[in-house]
């Protein structure tokens, strides 16, 4: 075996934001950032995992998220978000939130990098039927579409960390 | 994160119920999924891609395209 092959990458469990990377890989109309906050892991994710109170406040666009469902632990499985009223799947793990529906895709995630820092990633964006003979020719649109998303996707993150600051101060 | 080679058929998640990210990942072909852990964890550039892979760089862009589709369709949470 050569040296490089000896350098394979990953078999172990991949992290949270390795895992929202190649996710958004695949959502070529969405946009995905990645940034670090100054704050600990539990701090960031203490702020952001109840999604009724989180997502509007950092998301500028969202006046309203309902949990409609829950599964038995009592954790999100679907939401309505206002004003837009779409139904999301919910996938709520720790360091790990994707909301879906049929058409559009946010998912956030982080992880610690030591005590005081966290990295932190969101995916936002559009969902492409690649089964569909007309994404191909939407192609362009979507890359368009993931260029605009991402001013979207720099303010939800700008958004975080004023949750953050809030809670930070005393 | 680096491993063996060998290690690589063993990509799975374990005890996840829902679709999960690295269980997809984990159906793709190997040359699929190879080149997207490389250039989107790794953060390999298409040309130390190729030279890593030993295939011409139009190889990395052709797989890459195609593994991305491949992730795609196989995620359906």
């Amino acid at each position: 075996m050569n040296p490089n092959q000896q350098r394979w990458p990953t078999a172990a469990p991949l992290g949270t934001l390795d895992r929202l990377k190649i996710l958004a890989s695949a959502y070529r109309g969405a946009a995905f950032v990645e940034t670090v906050m100054d704050h600990p892991f539990e701090s960031v994710w203490h702020a952001i995992e109840n999604i009724e109170t989180s997502v509007p406040q950092f998301d500028s666009t969202v006046r309203r998220l309902t949990v409609t469902a829950r599964s038995d632990d009592g954790t999100p499985v679907r939401a309505r978000v206002a004003p837009f009223n779409i139904d999301m799947a919910i996938d709520l793990r720790r360091g790990w939130c994707l909301m879906s529906s049929r058409r559009y895709v946010v998912c956030f995630a982080a992880e610690p990098i030591d005590a005081t820092t966290t990295r932190y990633g969101h995916l936002e964006g559009f969902t492409r039927n690649h089964k569909s003979r007309i994404a191909t020719l939407a192609a362009p649109l979507h890359r368009l579409a993931a260029q605009v998303e991402r001013i979207h996707v720099l303010k939800d993150v700008q958004g975080v960390r004023r949750l953050m600051d809030a809670r930070r101060r005393p | 994160m680096m491993a063996d080679i060998s290690a690589i058929a063993e990509l799975t998640d374990p005890g996840a119920d829902k679709i999960d990210v690295q269980a997809v990942l984990a159906r793709l072909h190997p040359d699929h999924r190879v080149v997207l852990v490389l250039r989107y964890l790794e953060d390999m550039s298409e040309e130390d891609t190729a030279e890593f892979l030993a295939v011409e760089v139009g190889t990395v862009k052709s797989r890459t395209s195609r593994a991305r589709e491949s992730f795609a369709r196989r995620w359906s949470p």
